[in-house]
């Protein structure tokens, strides 16, 4: 089922959470709300479940209206069919796992198979043997699991997640992850995560919706969002990579990011949008993207090594450009010390220069 | 939550509604019978049947207890009249009354001692009524013009432990000796209405020299114990050896249960508070509390006063058998003008003496 | 939908609001009003000139003096109790718990007359260690008010304690050890300012306890001459001549001392910023005693003898002994007294008492989680000052809220025809005790997520449905707590039920009492025994019945 928001505002106060957005979801896709806590993911996700009524704007599950400031229409958030899952899990403390996972079934009163849709849900998140527990007396992993047979078992075609992995640990929060992520392919459902971490949203998400301060900064693939951040903040919230600032120059038809006198960084033309030559901008590397060594090359740059930290598989290596005051990362398989004297190029180019380089500039769906 | 919320209210209201309503139902029932109007109304059978009265007689009443469900027991047998009785102190019974100025309820008051009485006729909320008996009662015991009735009364004495005392003080003066240092108490006045009248009617009779004998009795260690049965308590689990102007029925109730315990008339007189009965202005059941004024000085109702060992009001019933007559109690020469009068005075340099 | 959602949200708190000025508001407004004008007409403030006689500046410093020491009393008796319960060993006997509540469950009357009957000369202290007679009278002077007072209420500023104490999780004084402070400086400066906003609303509690308190200062207090606010109320209220004005007057000062007390624990408690926060994953500090818990014991041992052991001595000897002037012995026994309570009208007394009281506490926790809801989900001006309304009769002594009741429901302007029925007792009852129930349910609902709630709403529940399902299961040991609550004061309360019981009408308490003014004070405490003992039992049914609502959190 699709979701449509439109010119969705909301105001706490003097507070702008929201300011005027549009989105459109289409059925069965996955996408995440990210962005930093306080950016309005949760009250926007909270909108769409009918917790809190947004001040003006419309809402559409499909082709019926749930919420219509104009029409004055706001079908409460019982009968909007929507599954949902917390970031506490919200289990019921004094009903079994059976009781928690019935009740959505109970309180519609769709009495018939009863136990075979919550067997069937249970089974899906696979806690089949649980059902006679009390929620106390599972794990963290298992509550979740239980959390998502509930949000299920009324089989809703939308289902909502706020921020359902925060509460796990690492090693379990992956498991989880592709746990939801076949579910929800599975059911054919229509789903929105609320998310402040990037890993999980770009590994989940058919598409992103990075917000910050109220506002939807970009909406599109993780991979689009990944490679070409339109703007600073984007760029520093999804992914690893520098900004670095600079002067775009064409010198024999080849695009350079000049950062001083001495040095300047050639980047590919598709990774810019049109951009006129000598004006400043604020451009991301990738460290996947940049080589380091120790011996100079010829299209090498000089750089002077600040900090190394192991990663296990590899080095995480912070660089001074030589002759400048600015700083990339990089990956690196050996070791290295700080002070160490190295170069770097960029493979293949990749320097995504942005075409708007600070945070503003009212930015609406694309796709 | 909301509407969770809204529900509640909802069913709030209605309660609220269905209160207010059959309150008012109730208001309206009360005024016509009470205007005896009602008969002019379609609801001829509810008229018919309370007459003019609300059909229950209301007595608010100050024990003893047991004599006062018992009257009221006889009377309801003889009479067939249902009756509410509210039992408490006098204090209790006149702080309902003053609480419940604005929508009195109350038909017959029958109270412990005789001052209240009399300012409830002067302030014109008695009525007066005429019963078939008055003239057979002990002079000075009800008002002139019929407004109140002492149809019983009490006597003060002092009240001994009998396994502590062995010579029964003969008066006043003896609680003065030595023997009596420290174990010797009276009802606090402040709580007592019969010690309060005992106090200024001492005063009255002795003038100033009245209060010679009270600051003896301070400094030989007299303390104020409560009310009457408190400080009858005292004596009986031998905290006091005796205790002054305490009422003498109470004394007589717990020789009868063996507790040693008596009690002493002195010779220098005492006091003998009678404990009227009258009838509201306001009642709404006059005719039933007639018959009920009727009834406690009837036969039936003194013999049931004179078997709760008080003194019974008609010069021709006998009192019980086992305690002092009116004529072996020697009196107190006092007006109860003067007791009207000055008694707050009075009070007030008592306290200052012994408190 | 818009308008009718908001329509009936309005609705809701309107009349929530509605129920309590009629319920307290009204009432004490009255009070102050009747004080302004003594004869129907406004005076000014004149009335209020006696504070400066003489005379009443006595009675209201006695009143500060006896709130000041009850409180200094009542914190020492719990203060080792708390950390005892709270910290150490004895922790896991719960069952103290209850053994602690019952000198609060006793009437303070009883107590006080128990511990008269056991001191005075001759009485049983004496009969059985003679030696006592040097010790006896200081009994009966302003220390043996604290005492009697302090032991009746320790019970109250306990159970605060050992909630703070609770709360204050090991690991804030363990970060307080590990960056170096002595025992004394984390005390100083950890414990006791963390400690301080539980306690500060204890003690405000039992200082305004102590002097709306009327059952002590009638009993011992008129018997030793200290003459208090509470004592000098009811005198004006219920010995000839009365006066309603004065009365008034003494009430209005009564609640205006209430109320400073109160506005400067809020003061003090706002101005410091030391929430503590839940109590959720932390650890439980514990300091075992190892072989000096014989001392804990014994501490124990003795303040349950003080608070138990001693007034209800009293109440059995003096319940089943023949003739009270022969004093203590076996020969002396005797179970008519038992006998004529159960024949005669106290067992009617009693039963008015237990289903008034039962009666009293299901409408109080019914209204108590229509409060809680309509105070818990919004903070807006309307909610405060419910928030406010619901507590004021906990702040505002006894008697004072019983002579508004009156002034309010017998005034000739109220329709309500209530007044001198049995639902008045009920009502009256339902104002004296709303505030514990309020505050009961309050503090469980608060615990709840909101997102318990949500995931409901998520699931297709209906407000009814979720109200059942949800709400009314979690917060039923708050519900309990508060009905239990409700139900052991209301089953002695005395003050009320004596000037605002219906005619024909007796309740164990007003039936005791009346045994001790007019009757035979053994039958008086043969009452007093069996409604305790009844109130025991109940209080350990609705218990186990409450730790079986919660089996699902073992």
């Amino acid at each position: 089922m699709d979701i449509t928001l439109q010119d969705i505002e909301k105001s706490f106060g003097k507070l702008q959470a929201l300011k005027p957005l549009n989105l459109t979801i289409k059925s069965g896709e996955f996408v995440s709300l990210l962005g930093p806590s306080g950016c309005g993911k949760t009250t926007l996700l909270r909108i769409i479940a009918g917790l809190e009524n947004a001040d003006d704007g419309e809402i559409q599950f499909g082709d019926k209206t749930v919420y219509s400031k104009k029409r004055r229409l706001n079908v409460s958030p019982q009968k909007r069919h929507i599954g949902m899952v917390f970031q506490d899990f919200a289990l019921w403390p004094h009903m079994t796992v059976f009781e928690n996972v019935a009740y959505g079934l109970r309180a519609t009163g769709q009495k018939a198979h009863l136990k075979e849709k919550v067997k069937e849900a249970l089974s899906n998140v696979q806690l089949g043997d649980h059902a006679e527990r009390y929620p106390h007396q599972l794990s963290g992993g298992q509550q979740q699991r239980v959390a998502i047979a509930r949000a299920i078992a009324n089989d809703p075609s939308i289902i909502l997640m706020d921020e359902p992995l925060s509460a796990l640990d690492a090693t379990l929060r992956d498991e989880m992850r592709i746990l939801l992520q076949s579910l929800v392919k599975k059911l054919n459902m229509t789903a929105v995560y609320v998310t402040h971490d990037q890993n999980e949203a770009m590994a989940m998400s058919d598409r992103l919706v990075v917000m910050n301060q109220g506002e939807m900064m970009q909406v599109n693939t993780p991979e689009e969002v990944y490679q070409r951040p339109e703007n600073e903040t984007v760029a520093k919230f999804v992914g690893k990579g520098a900004l670095i600032n600079g002067t775009h120059v064409l010198y024999e038809d080849v695009h350079y990011l000049k950062l001083n006198q001495n040095t300047a960084i050639p980047f590919s033309k598709n990774f810019m949008g049109e951009l006129p030559y000598n004006s400043r901008v604020t451009a991301v590397i990738r460290p996947e993207h940049i080589n380091l060594s120790r011996t100079a090359r010829e299209t090498g740059i000089e750089a002077e090594v600040e900090t190394v930290s192991f990663l296990g598989e590899r080095y995480e290596v912070t660089f001074r450009i030589g002759g400048s005051d600015q700083s990339l990362f990089a990956y690196s398989k050996s070791k290295l010390s700080p002070g160490d004297h190295i170069f770097f190029e960029v493979t293949g180019n990749y320097i995504h220069v942005m075409t708007n380089a600070h945070t503003g500039g009212e930015r609406h769906e694309t796709a | 939550m909301k509407q969770l919320k809204g529900l509640i209210a909802g069913l709030g209201v209605l309660t609220l509604t269905a209160c207010a309503q059959t309150e008012m139902e109730q208001e309206n029932d009360g005024s016509n019978a009470g205007n005896g109007t009602a008969d002019e109304n379609a609801n001829g059978e509810a008229a018919a049947e309370s007459h003019d009265e609300t059909g229950t007689l209301t007595i608010y009443t100050s024990g003893p207890g047991g004599m006062a469900e018992n009257l009221v027991e006889a009377f309801e047998d003889e009479t067939g009249i249902e009756v509410d009785m509210y039992q408490g102190t006098t204090g209790d019974v006149l702080g309902r009354l003053e609480a419940e100025q604005g929508n009195p309820i109350a038909d017959v008051v029958v109270l412990a001692s005789l001052p209240p009485a009399m300012e409830f006729k002067d302030q014109g909320m008695t009525m007066a009524y005429e019963s078939e008996y008055a003239d057979r009662l002990q002079d000075g015991w009800y008002d002139d013009d019929y407004h109140f009735y002492g149809f019983s009364a009490s006597a003060l004495g002092i009240s001994y432990n009998t396994n502590m005392v062995e010579e029964p003080p003969a008066d006043w003066s003896d609680l003065v000796t030595e023997e009596y240092e420290n174990q010797i108490a009276v009802p606090d006045p402040t709580q007592s209405g019969t010690a309060r009248d005992f106090v200024a009617a001492y005063i009255n009779q002795e003038g100033d020299a009245g209060w010679d004998l009270i600051e003896e009795l301070s400094e030989n260690g007299l303390s104020l114990e409560g009310a009457n049965n408190p400080a009858l308590q005292t004596v009986i689990s031998g905290a006091n050896k005796a205790v002054m102007a305490g009422v003498d029925y109470m004394v007589y109730n717990n020789i009868e249960n063996g507790e040693p315990v008596d009690i002493a008339f002195p010779e220098s007189g005492t006091m003998i508070t009678p404990r009227p009965a009258f009838i509201l202005e306001s009642a709404e059941n006059v005719d039933s509390a007639q018959q009920y004024i009727d009834f406690i000085l009837s036969d039936r109702g003194q013999e049931i006063v004179a078997d709760a060992y008080l003194l019974p009001a008609r010069t021709d019933v006998d009192a019980h058998e086992d305690r002092a007559t009116f004529e072996e109690i020697e009196q107190l020469d006092f007006q109860w003008d003067f007791l009207e009068e000055n008694t707050d005075d009075i009070l007030e340099e008592f306290l200052s003496n012994v408190r | 939908m818009f308008n009718m959602r908001n329509a009936i949200q309005t609705l809701n708190k309107a009349s929530a609001l509605l129920v309590l000025v009629i319920l307290v508001l009204m009432p004490l407004s009255l009070v102050l009003i009747r004080s302004v004008t003594p004869e129907g007409a406004f005076e000014g403030f004149s009335a209020f000139s006696i504070i400066f006689e003489e005379q009443y500046r006595i009675i209201l410093t006695n009143s500060l003096l006896l709130g000041f020491g009850v409180v200094i009393g009542a914190s020492l008796l719990a203060a080792p109790l708390a950390f005892f319960m709270a910290r150490t060993e004895l922790r896991k006997h719960r069952w103290i718990d209850i053994v602690l509540i019952i000198p609060f469950m006793t009437p303070p009357y009883i107590g006080a007359m128990g511990w008269i009957l056991s001191m005075q000369p001759n009485g049983y202290a004496e009969q059985m260690f003679p030696f006592l007679s040097a010790v006896t009278p200081y009994f009966f002077t302003y220390f043996g008010m604290v005492l009697v007072m302090s032991l009746h209420l320790f019970p109250f500023i306990y159970l605060i304690m050992r909630n703070t104490l609770d709360n204050i999780g090991g690991r804030m004084e363990e970060a307080g050890v590990i960056h170096g402070g002595s025992f004394l400086y984390r005390l100083k400066r950890i414990i006791i300012p963390l400690f301080f906003s539980g306690y500060s609303m204890g003690a405000l509690l039992v200082f305004v306890k102590t002097i709306g308190e009327f059952g002590t200062p009638v009993t011992l207090g008129n018997r030793i001459g200290f003459y208090v606010l509470t004592s000098e109320i009811h005198r004006y209220t219920s010995v000839w001549p009365l006066d309603f004005g004065t009365a008034a007057v003494l009430s209005t000062m009564l609640l205006s001392v209430s109320m400073t007390i109160w506005y400067i624990q809020q003061w003090l408690v706002s101005r410091r910023h030391d929430k503590v926060i839940s109590g959720k994953g932390q650890t439980k500090a514990f300091t075992p005693l190892g072989k000096y818990r014989i001392a804990a014991w014994l501490y124990l041992a003795g303040v349950l003898g003080l608070a138990i052991g001693v007034p209800y001595f009293s109440v059995v000897s003096t319940a089943f002994m023949r003739v009270q002037g022969d004093g203590l012995g076996w020969g002396n026994l005797t179970f008519q007294h038992m006998i004529d309570l159960f024949t005669g009208s106290g067992l009617e007394a009693l039963f008015n008492s237990v289903w008034l009281a039962a009666f009293a506490a299901t409408i109080s926790a019914a209204i108590g989680i229509w409060m809680a809801i309509v105070i818990m989900r919004k903070k807006g001006a309307a909610e405060k000052s419910m928030d406010f309304l619901s507590l004021a009769p906990n702040t505002v002594p006894g008697i004072v809220v019983v002579v508004g009741l009156i002034l309010f429901w017998n005034s000739p302007w109220n329709p309500g025809m209530i007044y001198n029925t049995w639902m008045m007792l009920v009502l009256t009852y339902v104002v004296l005790y709303l505030p514990f129930t309020v505050q009961n349910i309050k503090a469980i609902y608060g615990q709840l997520g909101d997102s318990l709630f949500n995931a409901a709403k998520m699931s297709g529940a209906k407000p009814v449905y979720m109200l059942r399902t949800i709400l009314i299961p979690l917060i039923i040991p708050g519900i309990l707590a508060g009905w239990i609550m409700t139900f052991t004061i209301s089953m002695r309360e005395l003050v009320g039920s004596l000037i605002l019981r219906p005619p024909n009408m007796h309740t164990s308490a007003t039936f005791i009492y009346s045994q001790f003014e007019q009757g035979t004070a053994a039958l008086g405490m043969a009452m007093a025994l069996v409604s305790v003992g009844l109130t025991t039992v109940v209080l350990i049914m609705v218990e186990h019945f409450k730790n079986r609502s919660q089996m699902y959190r073992q």
